[in-house]
This record gives structure tokens, C-alpha cells and sequence, in this order.
């Protein structure tokens, strides 16, 4: 591999150079408000009043927060530099550009830097607010006034927006809607959470949160399946190193996917039509079983519910004997109950009676589900080459070395090491629940889950077995606990239990609620730090929905953004470097492992702090806002209750104070130091925040697990089996879809879709929805092509002011082709008469964006790519920002666009491209 | 004394920039300079292509055409074989910039009253304290991290390198984990038929 060493020549170094700067210059948009009101340059601050020397911390730039620790320092009372912390074993001294980005971020000059409240009540991107700056006392004072109306009148009128801007106060501590919840109403919602609906496969195979990782330890062959492996992530905190490191020990990566990165680049691209995932799950599928009969059959049958009888005329309920126990039939072909101890090896297929009749195992069904879907069906589909897709269904199961065992710690394990992972690229479809879970049923036909080699839940998770000993679901797959109607939540989530988040669908409820069934309006909205207009789709229903609600309180803000032009009351957050925080750091996304690194192993997830240098302005560190604000509310016990219940170190759930001997009163207000030092006692048993005064103790690790053979969940629990007949999901179809009958309403316009679609939609077996039901395949024959978007390392999760950032502005305009590109295949871009570098719109049924084409032979030729989340309606951040591509505007968030079981919206539109 | 020299895997650089940006952060360069960069690029034709990356900085070369091209001797070796520039030496002529083969260097040229990190706005607190390093008027490029080095640290790219793609040590020791790296992975400089000797080596630049 390599590059030729003439691209780096003078002429076509300086050529590509000057191309793009003058293509960014072109369209330089200035603001229409004066900016001076509340934007000064940050040298006005003074310098900060710190001691000169090294604070350690924790990372606060990306979604993956305390994943990685920092060293700022100070001198003359300015911050000169930042740099990885070399005793935290996850990113060890390394730092990735958003990290380092962390500098521009304090300094940036458009921060809000004080308390303000509007004077024009008129309000719109292109309104002068009328901002007036205002004391703490006074902001304080208003929030409570604002808080305690609502709670004395009816509390469902507040709606709490949370998201990744300030971390700390709005995804951590008190975070996630817990408080909201506490308060009394129903109505939280993940303003950045639709765009990652990855959660509930893994919660329902593995009983894992928030995902489900590769093992870079031992994985000889992967499918990325809508994921990176890292690299396109570009984080310092493992994923990176964990991919380098397998990739030198010889794995192999195919990339299955639209775009090619540098994932893959580092192995072999396989392109792929957007949306057409489920079809390439089906074709491996049915190879495996029909053509190569490869799977491995020991684990199926041993940890599976695959050999369970299934009683078809009792709605595909298990077949159960007199104690209600579910059957299976032994090798010896005796019928036994799935915990008879004498239970040796169950058969998966062959013709089994009980009591006179005959049944079927779960399995048969399983592949009797499959038998349409061969490869050549699937080519058809997604455009991948049968023989490709017979290819890898015969790579993953050479690979995957079943029978083979490997020792660790002295423990014989059996050994996979070959999986597919997959992640939001795919499960961001309006099918995105079947192609999540069908996708992990064929690491269950491999039999790799929770083994050296194959995928691992997130943090090594406790399996649980359910009555009848499979896998009980947990989390976003856990079986909804009631229904009612009118809703309750204007997310809809009665009617879509395992969302993860639908706000998109609580921006249309926000515009109607009576349309809905609702008997309420909402009155106010708090947001912390969360901004949904821009992270989700249509940001022109958004601004409607919240400029309907009579006031907003935009806590923990910390720029001029749409949700800060869209509000009443500006509560702004100090820079993530300037304060002191503590949080709970669950582990990484990517790789489970890092091979050859056993600290990484043993010590990277666990509790961390972050010393701050202290404020250049008058803001505040979030959550003593919010403590102030309840405090002066009269309800104090609101966020004391969630702190016992759940802790308020990281997301409050499982670090609960409550009958330890550092439970809170709940009328008595805390320090948030005091808070997290108690929260880190309860949880340590009396270790508290002095640990960290210690610099060389950069985390306290809390694992489950105690060694490297015990970090493997299906070594440490051997018994509890995976569903490959998912069960669950089709009870809570049984259950649910009566429920959503009897309210008389058309289902589509909460679901999206009829009732029979739905009912096949919670489904047991595998099933492939027609094109009619997926926008993508079905749109007016002008919009021809289809946008989708990938990562890019400096413009993610809009955290941090990532996309103000005017180091790595200015390095992705002079040296990043793919930065405000439009990529598009050569032989697209030849039949459309396009070329590169000139301006093209892109156009949606929804929304449309600009960018400069790319013409590139990295991108599916019926695909457009737009990479990485910039884009703005404010023209309160800089005078170029407005000029960026913006995905999301070509996005719809409307029933018949968002997957009926978990609420993902597509994240794939259909597009026509031209000049413009 | 120790010859520096560093290796850039190519076979495991991401292109992710952490490089060019703990750089700037380390070096507080003028706004839009860049001792560190990468250029992107992609190689083959669908569906067989592949996206390629190159971070390219001063190569430290043996054989450096821009001392040789420096009419004031600002651009020199140090006792480390690598090239700095001696600023109170140089003249701002550029004649150095036209003769490095690798657009490594940059000519502090603009106004940093003007030319500022966020456009319209004074220097920020941060590039005030970095701007006594960055005097106006003279070529700069990287330096090796030569203070870094000099307290016993890797320059802050290397330190920085999420994928462990960046070595750094001593060429003249044959048993330098950078040296053992180059032999290893069959490393070679970038426009190694110029003859300028570099001290930066590549794994990967060719199948």
C-alpha cells in the first residue's frame, strides 16, 4: 500500500490547496444581529486568576466524555497547552484533535458569558432577542418562579430537552430525564439521541448498554456492517489504538458500506446501497444454513433457545409441559424441559411429537424464515455481488474456528474470532430494528457472543436468564411496563416502548398535543444543553414546536445557537476546562479489548475528575445551577431523590446513595463536591474524591469482572441461553398491538405503519418489510439518488463548539477535500454532467443543502455522502458557519420515516443533486 | 550527540489530524500556519479504491536544500543533525521555501493583529502567550519539538498519535525503537531519489 509520492508535489499540493480555500471563501455569510451585545473577545475577560502548573482531568469533546484524561496547563494565568494524560489507561498520553480542541473552546469568543433574558418576545433566527444581562440572583430567581408555577399547576406542562453541549448537567449527574421524571412529568426527551438508535439489540441479546464491541484482543476477521472500527472516529481513547494494533496482529476488516474511509481502506471495501442492509444480513444467513450448513451447531443448540419446541396454534408460544416449563427434545431424542439437568445436547431440526402432535423448533422456524433470502435475492437488493455475499457468509464461519477452545487464565474458553458488528449506520433505518437484531443473530449462528474473538456487550454486562432460562431483555429492550391512552409522553413512547429517543415526532406532538390526545399543552420547556434543532431532523418543525410553548429556559447553553435564539432565559455553562466535575466513565464504544494491553482491560472504565482552571466569565458550572434553581423552587428533594436513587456520578442510574451511610436528605441542599464525593464513598465504600488529590490516580476502576478470563460474559455465565427465536419481541407485539387497537386511532400516525405491518414487525422470526414501507426504495422517481452521511474526526456529536473551532476550520478548508463536499462517484457525477469543485445543491423532499462536489470513486454510485455534523440556522457563530453542509436538513422525522419499534429515523434520504 | 528521527506508519495513520492539531497547540503557530499537516488522497478505481493518507512536515534532511538556499546561515543544524531556523538570523527572503521539496515551511507574514484565530476578534489569550515564539516576518516550520525533547518528552505529535503510528528517536542507535521500527516495517524517506536525506521515514508508501 501507499501513496505515490508525487501527490505530495509542489504543484498538486498548492493546486488542491488554493481550490478549496477559494471554494470555502465564495460564500461567506455575515450576521445580521450585532453581535457585540453579548459577544466580546475573550482577551476582554482578563486572564484567570489560577495557579501556574498542570490540572489533570478528563475529556469533555466528544459523546465518549471522561473517556480520556488531559493535562491543561497554566501559565501567567492563560491555558498554553493540552495534552493526553499518560496514567489513564485508556487514551495513555494520547489525545485526538477534539481533545486538543478543548483550548479554542474556553477561548472561544462567541460564548454566552453571562445570564441574559430576551426583551422581544417576538422570536425566529433573523429576531433580535433584545438580550439583557442579568445577575444570577435574578436568572435564579426566574428559573424557579418559572419551575414552581408549573409544578404547582400541572407538572406534565414542563418538557426537559437533554443533550451533549454541557455534559456534565445534562447527560451526566442529573441527566438522561431523570429529574424530569422526578418532577412529575412524563416529558424528557435525547434532543441528539434519534440519530443513535444502536441500543436495542444489544440490550436484548446481551443485556448490553450501550452497545456491543469487537474484541481486538483475539477478532481475526470482522464484518463492519455501518460502523467504524475507529479509525473514521479518529478517538484517542482506545478505539484507534485498539484497530492499529489487531490490524498489525494480522486481522481482517470488510467494510461493508456506502462510503469508504480510512476504515475501509484498512481492509477490503465491499460498497453496499444504503437501506439495503437487512437484505445482506438475510443473504449471509440463509448461506450459512441452506448452502455452506455452517454454523456453530454446539453453541446454537447448548445456549439458545433455537431447540425450544414452539406450539404455533398458541400464537409461537414455547411448547411447555404441566409446570409450564418449555420443551426440548435431547440427542436421544427424549423430550426434556430446558432445565432438566440430564439435558445433553437438544436437537435443532427433525420431526418431534408431544401428545399426539407435531412441533417445530424454534430453529426450523428460524430457517424456514430464511429460505427465500438467498444471496442472489439479496444481490438484488443491496447491489453487493452474490458471490461476494456467499464469500463472506463462507469467510466469517472459516474463521470463526469452531470446536476450537483457547486457554486464558488457566480457563479452556471456546474460541470465535469472527463477527459482525454493526452500529448506527444501519440501525438508523425505517427496518432498523430488524436489521439490528437479525444482524446480531448471526454472531448467535457463529457462536462467538460473550467469547475470545468475537462481540462483547459493553463493560463485560451480567447475563440474566428470564423463567425460562433465555436471556431476559433489559433496558430499551425490557418489556414496556404499561399503556394508556391518551399517551403520556409526548415522545409517543406508549406506542414505541423501545424507543430510544423520538424527538422528532415530540416536535410535531408539541405543534398539536390535542391532535395527539393530549388534554395539555406545554408550558415550559428546560432545556440543558440541549439543542434539537439542529441534531435532528427538520429544523423548521422544531422552531415551530418550541416557539408554541409560552417560555424556554435554555440551561447550561453555551453560544448563541438556534436553541438559544428560540429562548427566554439564557443559563450559560462554563467551559468544560475551567471547571471542577466528577463523572463515571462506562467504557468505550468500539473495542472491547486492546490487544496486548491488559491494563486498558482491567482499568479503563471506572470514576474520574476534572480539576478546573476556573471561570473567565460570569458563568456557572451546570449543575449548581440547577441545584440553586430547585433549591430556590422549594424542591431541593427533586435532585436529591435522583442522586439516592441512581448517584450523580455519570448517568444517574446505579450508583443510587440511598440506605448507605451517605444518603441525602432530600430537603437539605448540597454542594455538588460534597454530592459527588458522597456518591463516590457509597459506591467505594469510603473512598471519596481525595483519592484523585493523588495525580498519578487518573481513574478508580469499577469493573464486574476480576480477570481476563472472567471479562468474557459467556465464560463467566454458562448457562443463561440467547434468543435466536425472539420471543420477547413477539410478546410484546401480543401485547402491545390490542392495546394500540382499542385506542381507535389510525396507527400509522403514531407508528408509521398499519397494524398487520406492525404485528409483523414484532416479530419472532426473520422478516424483510416491502420497499413500499421503506422510503428509500420509495420515493418519486426525480429524487434518483440517496445521501447518507459519515464521520468525520473533527465535526462530531456537535459537542465542545466543534464546528467554531477555527484551527481545525481552517485545516479541513485548506486540506480536507471531503470537508463541505458533496462526494459523489465518477460515473454519477459523468451522467449527471457534474464535475468537481463546483457548487451542487442537494435536495430532499424535506430540505435541501449545498456543498462542493467531490468526485470520488469511494462512494456506492447511487449514493451521495455529506460527512460530519456541521451546518447552522444561527447566524450568531461565526460568519461562515451558515455555509456548511447540513446533513439533517434533508431528513424527515414523520411516521413512515422512523422505525415503528424503536423510533430511529432514517438516516438515509432520498435525493436529486444539481448545480447550484 | 543523538541524530532524531521519526517513522510515520502508514499502514496505521488514520489521517484523524490529532497531529497537526497538537502542533498547533503545542507550538501556538500564527493562525493558518501549519508545522504539521496531511493531505488527503484516494488511490484506485471503483469499487477497488482506497482512501490515503500523508502527514507531512520538515523532514530534517541531511542534505537539506533550504539551508543550502539560506543566504544567512538562519537555517542550520543543530548539534542533532536536525534543521532549525535561527529567527534573529533570518531575513524573510524565502528562498528556503521555494527550494524544500515537502512545502514544509511557512513565512510569518501576516499581521497577527489581523490575522487572528477567530476571524473579526483580538488574539485570543492563548495565541498572546505563544506570539513571542512566532516573530513576524521570518520562515517557520517544525522544530522537532526541540523543548520537548530536550525535558526528556516525544514531540507532541508523537506523544498525540491515537494509533501509534509515530515513532521517534535516535537513528544513529541501532537498537532505537525507531530504528528497529524502520528496518521492521521497511520504512523509507519521502522523495528518498532527491537525496536530501531525511530524517522522517515512511512504512507504507508503496504496495
Amino acid at each position: 500500500m501507499g501513496l505515490k509520492e508525487n501527490s505530495i508535489t509542489r504543484r498538486g499540493f498548492v493546486a488542491s490547496a488554493a481550490a478549496m480555500a477559494v471554494a470555502a471563501a465564495a460564500g461567506a455569510h455575515l450576521g445580521a444581529l450585532p453581535q457585540e451585545a453579548w459577544c466580546e473577545p475573550a482577551s476582554a475577560a482578563g486572564k484567570l486568576d489560577a495557579k501556574d502548573g498542570e490540572y489533570h482531568g478528563y475529556c469533555a469533546m466528544c459523546m465518549e466524555r471522561g473517556s480520556c484524561g488531559n493535562i491543561t496547563t497554566v501559565k501567567d494565568g492563560v491555558v498554553v497547552s493540552i495534552e493526553g494524560d499518560p496514567a489513564r489507561p485508556s487514551n495513555k498520553g494520547t489525545l485526538c484533535p477534539r481533545g486538543k480542541g478543548a483550548i479554542m473552546n474556553m477561548y472561544n469568543p462567541y460564548r454566552i458569558k453571562a445570564p441574559m433574558k430576551r426583551t422581544n418576545p417576538e422570536k425566529g433566527m433573523d429576531v433580535d432577542p433584545g438580550w439583557v444581562e442579568i445577575t444570577w440572583d435574578e436568572a435564579i430567581g426566574i428559573a424557579a418562579e418559572k419551575l414552581r408555577e408549573v409544578y404547582d399547576r400541572d407538572p406534565r406542562e414542563l418538557v426537559h430537552f437533554y443533550g451533549f453541549s454541557a455534559y456534565e448537567s445534562s447527560h451526566a449527574t442529573f441527566g438522561h430525564g431523570e429529574w424530569c421524571l422526578e418532577f412529575g412529568s412524563p416529558n424528557e426527551s435525547s434532543g441528539k439521541g434519534q440519530m443513535c438508535s444502536v441500543h436495542y439489540g444489544a440490550c436484548y441479546t446481551m443485556r448490553a448498554f450501550p452497545t456491543v464491541n469487537y474484541d481486538s484482543q483475539y477478532t481475526k476477521y470482522v464484518v463492519a456492517l455501518g460502523k467504524g472500527m475507529g479509525g473514521d472516529l479518529g478517538s484517542a481513547n482506545g478505539d484507534g489504538r485498539a484497530s492499529a494494533r489487531a490490524l498489525k496482529g494480522g486481522m481482517k476488516v470488510v467494510t461493508v458500506a456506502p462510503y469508504c474511509g480510512m476504515d475501509a481502506s484498512a481492509g477490503e471495501w465491499v460498497p453496499i446501497i444504503p437501506g439495503a442492509d437487512l437484505s445482506f444480513i438475510y443473504g449471509l444467513m440463509h448461506t450459512m444454513l441452506f448452502e455452506l450448513d455452517s454454523f456453530d451447531k454446539d453453541f446454537v443448540s447448548n445456549r439458545t433457545n433455537a431447540p425450544y419446541l414452539i406450539d404455533e396454534d398458541n400464537g409461537g408460544d414455547y411448547l411447555r409441559n404441566k409446570d409450564g416449563k418449555p420443551l426440548l427434545v435431547d440427542a436421544d431424542g427424549t423430550l426434556k424441559a430446558f432445565d432438566d439437568p440430564t439435558l445433553a445436547n437438544p436437537q435443532l431440526e427433525g420431526e418431534f411429537s408431544y401428545e399426539g402432535k407435531t412441533y417445530p423448533t424454534g430453529f426450523m422456524l428460524f430457517k424456514d424464515a430464511l429460505a427465500d433470502f438467498n444471496a442472489d435475492w439479496a444481490s438484488e437488493q443491496n447491489g453487493i455481488p452474490a458471490e461476494r455475499i456467499r464469500g463472506i457468509a463462507q469467510e466469517l464461519c472459516d474463521n470463526a474456528c469452531f470446536g476450537q477452545t483457547i486457554v486464558i487464565d488457566g480457563e479452556e474458553i471456546p474460541y470465535r474470532p469472527s463477527c459482525l458488528f454493526i452500529g448506527r449506520g444501519v440501525t438508523n433505518h425505517t427496518d432498523g430494528t430488524l436489521i439490528d437484531m437479525n444482524a446480531r443473530l448471526i454472531n448467535i449462528l457463529l457462536g462467538n457472543v460473550g467469547y475470545p474473538g468475537g462481540v462483547q456487550g459493553s463493560n463485560a454486562p451480567t447475563y440474566k436468564p428470564d423463567a425460562d432460562g433465555v436471556m431476559e431483555p433489559f433496558n430499551e429492550a425490557a418489556f414496556p411496563k404499561s399503556f394508556s391512552y391518551p399517551p403520556t409522553n409526548m415522545e409517543l413512547k406508549e406506542f414505541m416502548p423501545h424507543r430510544h429517543s423520538i424527538n422528532s415526532m415530540m416536535m410535531r406532538v408539541m405543534c398539536d398535543p390535542e391532535h395527539y390526545g393530549f388534554d395539555y399543552k406545554p408550558s415550559l420547556i428546560f432545556s440543558s444543553g440541549c439543542n434539537p434543532i439542529i441534531s435532528n431532523t427538520e429544523p423548521s418543525i422544531a422552531i415551530e414546536a418550541i416557539s408554541k410553548v409560552p417560555y424556554v429556559i435554555y440551561h447550561a447553553c453555551y453560544h448563541m445557537d438556534e436553541m438559544a435564539l428560540m429562548s427566554d432565559l439564557l443559563l450559560p455553562e462554563s467551559a468544560a476546562l475551567e471547571v471542577t466535575t466528577v463523572y463515571k466513565f462506562p467504557g468505550i464504544e468500539t473495542s472491547g479489548t486492546i490487544k496486548d494491553d491488559k491494563d486498558f482491560l482491567m482499568n479503563a472504565p471506572g470514576i474520574v475528575m476534572k480539576h478546573g482552571v476556573g471561570e473567565l466569565y460570569n458563568t456557572r458550572e451546570g449543575n449548581e445551577i440547577l441545584l440553586d434553581i430547585f433549591e430556590r423552587a422549594d424542591l431541593i428533594h427533586v435532585l436529591n431523590n435522583v442522586a439516592n436513587k441512581g448517584g450523580c456520578i455519570g448517568v444517574p442510574k446505579g450508583m443510587g446513595m440511598a440506605k448507605t451511610p451517605y444518603e441525602l436528605d432530600p430537603n437539605t441542599r448540597y454542594d455538588m463536591m460534597d454530592m459527588w464525593d458522597r456518591c463516590m464513598k457509597a459506591k467505594t465504600g469510603g473512598i471519596g474524591l481525595e483519592y484523585f488529590d493523588d495525580p498519578s490516580h487518573a481513574i478508580y476502576p469499577i469493573l464486574p469482572y476480576k480477570n481476563e478470563a472472567a471479562y468474557y460474559s459467556s465464560n463467566r455465565d454458562k448457562k443463561t441461553r440467547f434468543s435466536l427465536y425472539l420471543m420477547q419481541q413477539k410478546k410484546v407485539g401480543d401485547w402491545l398491538i390490542p392495546k394500540i387497537k382499542a385506542t381507535g386511532r389510525d396507527p400509522f400516525e403514531f407508528v408509521g405503519v398499519d397494524i398487520d405491518e406492525l404485528r409483523r414487525r414484532y416479530t419472532a422470526l426473520p422478516y424483510y418489510p416491502s420497499d413500499d414501507l421503506r422510503p428509500t426504495f420509495n420515493a418519486p422517481a426525480e429524487y434518483d439518488l440517496r445521501a447518507t452521511t459519515f464521520k468525520k474526526p473533527f465535526f462530531l456529536f456537535r459537542m465542545g463548539s466543534m464546528d467554531q473551532n477555527p484551527i481545525t476550520r481552517d485545516f479541513s478548508k485548506k486540506f480536507d477535500p471531503e470537508f463541505n463536499a458533496v462526494l459523489m462517484n465518477s460515473a454519477t457525477a459523468r451522467a449527471k454532467g457534474l464535475s468537481h469543485g463546483e457548487q451542487v445543491v442537494v435536495e430532499s423532499q424535506f430540505g435541501k443543502t449545498k456543498g462542493v462536489l467531490y468526485v470520488t470513486e469511494r462512494v456506492e454510485p447511487s449514493t451521495v455522502c455529506i460527512g460530519g455534523t456541521t451546518g447552522r440556522r444561527s447566524p450568531q457563530l461565526g460568519d461562515d458557519l451558515m455555509e456548511d453542509t447540513f446533513f439533517n436538513e434533508l431528513l424527515c422525522g414523520n411516521v413512515g420515516y422512523i422505525d415503528p419499534i424503536d423510533g430511529a429515523f432514517d438516516s438515509t434520504a432520498r435525493v436529486k443533486v444539481y448545480k447550484g | 550527540m543523538a541524530h532524531y528521527g521519526m517513522l510515520i506508519d502508514l499502514n496505521t495513520c488514520v489521517g484523524c489530524a490529532a497531529c497537526a492539531v497538537a502542533c498547533k497547540i503545542q507550538n501556538g503557530t500564527p493562525a493558518e500556519m501549519y508545522w504539521c499537516k496531511v493531505i488527503y488522497d484516494e488511490e484506485g478505481t471503483y469499487p477497488h479504491a482506497k482512501k490515503r493518507v500523508l502527514p507531512v512536515s520538515c523532514q530534517h534532511c541531511e542534505n537539506a536544500p533550504c539551508v543550502r538556499a539560506c543566504p544567512t546561515g538562519a537555517s542550520h543544524y543543530d548539534e542533532n543533525r536536525n534543521v532549525q531556523i535561527d529567527y534573529d538570523r533570518c531575513i524573510g527572503c524565502r528562498n528556503c521555501m521555494a527550494a524544500c521539496p515537502y512545502e514544509a515551511r511557512s513565512c510569518n507574514w501576516d499581521d497577527p493583529a489581523t490575522n487572528t484565530y477567530f476571524k473579526g476578534f483580538e488574539q485570543t489569550p492563548f495565541e498572546t502567550a505563544h506570539a513571542s515564539k512566532h516573530p513576524r516576518g521570518v520562515v517557520e516550520k517544525c522544530v522537532l519539538c526541540r523543548d520537548r525533547v530536550s525535558e526528556g518528552k516525544r514531540p507532541a505529535c508523537v506523544q498525540t498519535c491515537i494509533t501509534e503510528s509515530r515513532y521517534f528517536g535516535d537513528l544513529d542507535d541501532p537498537d532505537s525503537t525507531v530504528s528497529k521500527k524502520i528496518r521492521e516495517l521497511g520504512a523509507r524517506p519521502l522523495l528518498e531519489s532527491y537525496g536530501t536525506k531525511p530524517a522522517l521515514y515512511y512504512a507504507g508508501l508503496e504496495e
